[in-house]
């Protein structure tokens, strides 16, 4: 490889040589390696020689004028230039409504958010009310064996010594808030083996319903009942997608397409 | 010939005053032209073409020597019209006898110059000389014929390609080296000393 490039750099010096293109230095430097190397001295004549054989090719005389006319100017000018003028017109146009769109699409999207946060609002407010106006829920807050699988320890009364939630509870059969702690002084009769916890689950299966205490759990009367469950329609009209993001987006893709294409045509064009 | 009084006055549409240029450098371009492309249609289309380029382009020349600028502009067409033939291929015409056969000698092509017989020696030899030059890549054989053929000096020959000069020397290096390997093949032609020296070489 490096024999190579070193025959190159010869051919190169040699070649500058012929035409006295080498630096006083370099040719004093390749002058002293001719006279001692015959093999570079007949490289450099093989060159002279093909330098002067392509010297002897005739001047050529044009066949013809050249002269241009007024037709062939003129006419030359209009035949690419509409095209090509349109075309670059077309696609520069396209580039920046693109960018034109994109930025609306930005702009609108960021006035777009706080409006529909406004939307979601009411929406969840009539939801709200919607709830409000609906007669039984399906989750209430009731003794255990109120129904419902949810009842029973899962969604029983915090325990004895925890804070207590604070919690609307219906008015009927409920006991104002009083310190469970002291409704149910059993701690001293439980016996020592059994863990606390079993025992509170006992004791809250032995009390009354009509005691009052409260539990997660399924209304009974709504059992069996489909509910629909997904959002109210407000809420969910006010997340869908706009309509002009979809036109912004085909809007865009259209734009692209013009931009690139146009682009490309011009290549082609400017190749031929 | 005022040269840059020409170009201003054409500069400002005298197509008058750019036609003297023309009839002054059309010799040249044809000539490098044909170097270049090895075909007299082609280097007369590519002359017409660079000259009518030339004209359209004439705003855009800054001063500097108008003959490089022209070159370049008639490099560039060459290479434009090289790639317009690759993509369009010329097939050789055969014309179909009577009994539907084709002749391979295209004798109906064939000019009326001597036969090769009659052909001088030099010809045959400007032809094998044309054909190496046409063996060469484009960017190599423009170099060389610049230089070679035209005769220009290598600091003309960089700014009529638009490369640089240690380009144009290292290409015309190499150019001249594969010519004279391409020119071994033709040692009848040579002349005497190219075949004797040729021949030690062997």
């Amino acid at each position: 490889m490096s024999n190579q490039r070193r025959k190159n750099r010869e051919l190169k010096q040699l070649s500058a040589y012929l035409d006295h293109a080498l630096s006083k230095a370099q040719q004093s430097q390749l002058e002293s390696r001719l006279a001692n190397d015959p093999a570079l001295r007949e490289r450099l004549a093989q060159l002279r020689r093909t330098k002067l054989t392509l010297g002897r090719l005739p001047r050529l005389n044009a066949p013809r004028n050249f002269t241009l006319t007024a037709e062939m100017v003129t006419e030359r000018q209009p035949r690419r230039q509409p095209l090509q003028m349109t075309l670059r017109v077309a696609s520069a146009l396209a580039a920046i409504l693109l960018v034109v769109l994109f930025g609306t699409q930005f702009i609108l999207g960021q006035i777009a958010q706080p409006s529909m946060l406004a939307a979601e609002a009411p929406a969840m407010e009539s939801a709200d009310a919607a709830i409000e106006t609906e007669p039984e829920p399906l989750i209430q807050w009731g003794p255990p064996d109120a129904g419902g699988e949810a009842g029973g320890y899962g969604g029983g009364p915090p325990a004895r010594g925890e804070p207590i939630l604070e919690m609307e509870v219906p008015a009927e059969g409920a006991p104002p808030e009083e310190p469970l702690a002291e409704e149910a002084p059993l701690e001293d009769a439980l016996p020592e083996d059994q863990p606390e916890t079993q025992l509170e689950q006992e004791e809250s299966a032995k009390q009354p319903a009509e005691k009052g205490d409260l539990i997660l759990g399924i209304n009974p009367e709504m059992q069996g009942e489909i509910i629909e469950s997904s959002q109210p329609e407000a809420v969910r009209s006010a997340a869908e997608p706009l309509p002009w993001a979809d036109i912004l987006r085909w809007a865009q893709i259209a734009l692209a397409v013009l931009a690139v294409g146009g682009g490309l045509a011009l290549l082609i064009l400017r190749k031929r | 010939m005022d040269e840059q009084a020409l170009i201003k006055e054409a500069q400002q549409g005298d197509l008058g005053a750019f036609n003297a240029l023309v009839l002054h450098y059309q010799d040249m371009v044809y000539n490098v032209a044909y170097r270049i492309m090895g075909e007299h249609d082609a280097s007369g289309d590519a002359t017409q073409e660079a000259f009518i380029s030339a004209y359209q382009k004439l705003e855009q020349y800054r001063g500097g020597s108008f003959k490089s600028w022209l070159l370049r502009i008639v490099t560039n067409a060459c290479y434009d019209e090289l790639r317009r033939r690759q993509r369009q291929p010329v097939t050789p015409l055969k014309p179909e006898l009577d009994d539907g056969e084709t002749l391979d000698t295209p004798y109906w092509i064939k000019d009326n110059a001597p036969d090769p017989e009659e052909q001088s020696e030099e010809a045959e030899l400007q032809e094998a000389i044309q054909h190496c030059i046409n063996e060469l890549d484009e960017k190599f054989r423009t170099i060389l014929v610049l230089v070679d053929v035209e005769g220009l000096d290598y600091e003309t020959a960089a700014d009529a390609v638009g490369s640089p000069l240690g380009t144009v020397k290292s290409r015309l290096a190499r150019a001249r080296d594969r010519v004279q390997e391409c020119l071994q093949g033709f040692r009848e032609l040579l002349p005497d000393l190219f075949r004797l020296n040729g021949e030690e070489k062997i």
